[in-house]
């Protein structure tokens, strides 16, 4: 099941949001080796006190599966503020239609099942929501920055993407901004091995 | 009703949007787009002082009385709803439970306005927000169809509307040159000579995505809805050079026999 909320309900989905902040402690600050702050066992950061929305797989008993997080690139957002260099020539975007999305993970332990292409199905359900989520308030475009080898798991699942520029090496990552297109194409791709009985 | 253009629209008549007197401007979209009501709402954020033009609305002056008489803006569930979100919010969506929005809806019925709407929030560059909300009087069928078909352009027109403001709010007279990268002044003086987005992604290289990517940022960035508004504003700001400049540097006139 497919959870949008933004941050500012987190009222509501307490239980939700502290097993996201530590899903994302163990994928970025543990698996991963970023450089990102972890109190508590909880990654956070200031982006998250700007209420973005985050979209998330449940499990049927409110296990947390997988996360991301969305934010208006209109307002301050990561590509603007912290990882411009990614962006090349494209410069700073601030496009009403188009959304950031950063801090995507899946908790890979937890979801082992796997579709076609080889890719794990949790994968394709936050896909599916992202870009879901998206066509449904008019968006056009998502940018996103992300690790190079993710590249070749995000064109199987069914994206529609490419690079706005140049590789940048982040302590050893190398991490490149990604421009993903928003359509009912990649809709259909993306849910083509979505587990029905989920939906 | 017209569907979409309605940012072009404004683009095209934005100038008569008066910091005082912006309603006469929104009376007009909502009529010429099939809107009861338009009203943009600066909400919070430190990029502008109190000053004119941080409400502007075309309900009627006994709703608006009615509304701030009774500091309504700290319970319109719209206002609550919409403060703490960036992706549009569909009324019918809101949740009627609590007493205060039911109460609320029920009030601005008997003044004959329509819980038929959307309301878009911006979030600018500075981490303000405003809000640009539109409602119709139409069955809830064909506004949800009117909706879905028009979210991006409302959208869009909210973001315009929302820069439109904020100039008027800062600087009247100001007239700020927008910086354009490299590629954007490239795509824009390729599209200045008439040329399709396929055509100068074979020019530069580039895939026609990449070079539809970069108009419209760069549409976003001077404040245009299409193309051609774009192209004109890149040549008022000097950006980009017209069409009839290069053409008379590249094929000088024939001389007169």
């Amino acid at each position: 099941m497919i959870l949008t909320a933004y941050e500012a309900e987190r009222e509501t989905h307490a239980d939700i949001f502290e097993q996201m902040y530590r899903l994302r402690a163990r994928q970025f600050g543990e698996r991963r080796g970023w450089r990102v702050d972890v109190r508590d066992g909880l990654e956070k950061d200031r982006f998250d006190d700007l209420n973005p929305l985050y979209v998330c797989v449940l499990s049927e008993n409110r296990k947390l599966m997988a996360s991301l997080r969305l934010l208006p690139t209109t307002g301050p957002h990561m590509l603007s503020d912290v990882f411009s260099e990614v962006m090349g020539t494209a410069g700073v975007i601030r496009h009403p239609l188009i959304l950031e999305s950063s801090r995507f993970c899946v908790d890979t332990e937890a979801s082992r099942e796997v579709g076609p292409e080889g890719i794990n199905l949790v994968t394709r359900e936050l896909l599916f929501g992202l870009f879901s989520t998206a066509q449904m308030a008019g968006i056009e475009n998502i940018i996103s920055v992300y690790d190079v080898f993710v590249e070749r798991i995000l064109r199987r699942a069914g994206c529609r993407f490419e690079r706005l520029g140049p590789v940048v090496k982040y302590d050893d990552l190398r991490t490149v901004g990604g421009l993903f297109e928003v359509s009912d194409h990649v809709i259909d791709d993306v849910s083509s091995a979505r587990p029905r009985a989920a939906a | 009703m017209l569907t979409g253009g309605l940012s072009e629209y404004f683009v095209d008549n934005r100038e008569s949007l008066g910091a005082r007197n912006g309603c006469g401007l929104l009376s007009r979209i909502a009529e010429k787009f099939g809107f009861s009501n338009i009203t943009y709402f600066f909400v919070s954020g430190r990029a502008v002082p109190d000053s004119d033009g941080t409400l502007m609305t075309t309900y009627a002056k006994e709703w608006q009385h009615h509304y701030f008489s009774r500091n309504y803006e700290e319970i319109d569930p719209i206002v609550l709803t919409g403060m703490n979100k960036f992706l549009p919010i569909d009324w019918s969506k809101i949740p009627k439970v609590k007493k205060n929005t039911r109460r609320f809806f029920g009030e601005a019925k008997e003044f004959g306005i329509s819980d038929q709407g959307v309301t878009i929030p911006v979030r600018g560059a500075s981490g303000e927000t405003a809000l640009v909300s539109l409602n119709a009087d139409l069955a809830p069928m064909d506004w949800s169809r009117y909706l879905r078909h028009g979210v991006s352009d409302f959208t869009y027109f909210a973001y315009l509307l929302h820069r439109e403001a904020l100039r008027k709010m800062a600087q009247p007279a100001r007239r700020t040159r927008t910086h354009l990268t490299r590629r954007e002044k490239e795509v824009l003086q390729w599209a200045a000579l008439g040329k399709t987005s396929w055509e100068t992604s074979r020019i530069l290289s580039l895939s026609e995505r990449t070079v539809e990517f970069y108009l419209s940022n760069a549409l976003a960035k001077l404040g245009a809805a299409t193309k051609a508004q774009a192209v004109s504003k890149a040549i008022h700001q000097g950006h980009i050079i017209a069409d009839a400049f290069v053409q008379s540097a590249i094929i000088p006139p024939a001389s007169p026999r």
